[in-house]
């Protein structure tokens, strides 16, 4: 696709979902300046028949070394898209979404985490382990 | 059909029965590994239909009266029949059912499977230490015992004019 080309999708977020959290204390006292490793786990749920794609994203923050799980959560973003069905291949019967499309709802739910995470960890030692901003281009993607 | 009338009335007492006891029959046993497979596949079927038709009749507080009607039927039997288990359903049939009960007894278009696609990043973050870290630090610091306990018993009595909370 060219810059010229625009691609045009309805689609609207209809609800917002916390699924799991956990917070555990850490083991050592944490140093002035502690280096948080946020792990980041997208995951798209596309049901074409109801028009529907379901976004699970899930963030661990752990230590430097990733060895010990100080925060988890996961939550849900469900969204309505107009005319899914235009994005099934009619020969393999495979939907795709564009890379622009699904980076949009990676972003999207990626900063709807972010406010989760933050109201459910304020207050906590992780208050200021704020989910940095991130290149949603940059996910490794994988099909099951 | 009698064996498993039999069946159903034996469980049925042995239901309401104090104790519990397994019973095997080999002629039983013999008579049900003689029904072949696709023979009970067309029974579920069947029984299915029919279950999944007198739900529908339920959710829409139809009588049997209302479903006849609808399907443009006159013949009161024929509703008796569809809700026996036993009628073999013209596909003409089921499609009327499906119009009249807004229901999908025929599942002729293949179901598409969810779609799962999955991303992964991992990303590090210096954060400057937060006052509640701090504190956190400092018990964590600290050896068990020279953090301090405090521990109280109360008791609480409710009477019907006035409460009081006097320590133990």
């Amino acid at each position: 696709m060219t810059d010229k080309d625009v691609l045009s999708i309805g689609f609207q977020i209809k609800t917002i979902e916390l699924m799991d959290t956990c917070l555990n204390a850490p083991q050592v006292p944490l140093a002035a300046e502690t280096v948080f490793q946020f792990e980041i786990n997208l995951e798209h749920r596309i049901n074409v028949e109801k028009d529907f794609v379901i976004v699970i994203c899930t963030v661990s923050i752990q230590n430097e070394t990733k060895d010990q799980l100080f925060g988890k959560l996961r939550s849900s973003c469900v969204y309505e898209v107009k005319e899914l069905s235009k994005f099934v291949d009619p020969e393999t019967k495979s939907v795709t979404l564009p890379d622009v499309f699904a980076t949009t709802l990676n972003s999207v739910s990626l900063s709807t985490t972010r406010g989760l995470m933050f109201s459910y960890f304020r207050g906590t030692f992780l208050h200021n382990a704020i989910l940095p901003i991130i290149d949603p281009k940059s996910f490794s993607a994988g099909k099951k | 059909m009698i064996i498993l009338i039999f069946l159903g009335i034996w469980n049925f007492k042995m239901m309401n029965g104090k104790t519990m006891e397994t019973y095997t029959s080999k002629l039983i046993d013999d008579l049900l590994d003689s029904i072949n497979p696709i023979d009970q596949e067309k029974v579920d079927a069947k029984m299915l239909l029919a279950a999944k038709i007198a739900d529908a009749m339920k959710a829409k507080k139809w009588k049997n009266k209302d479903l006849l009607k609808a399907v443009g039927k006159d013949n009161p039997s024929i509703i008796t029949k569809w809700l026996s288990g036993t009628h073999n359903f013209t596909m003409d049939t089921l499609i009327e059912l499906e119009h009249a009960l807004e229901i999908k007894l025929l599942a002729l278009v293949e179901q598409e499977e969810e779609v799962i696609v999955n991303y992964h990043k991992t990303v590090s973050q210096k954060v400057q230490s937060s006052p509640i870290m701090d504190w956190v630090n400092e018990i964590l610091g600290k050896e068990p015992q020279s953090i301090p306990t405090f521990s109280s018993n109360f008791s609480f009595t409710a009477n019907n004019s006035q409460h009081s909370l006097a320590r133990a």
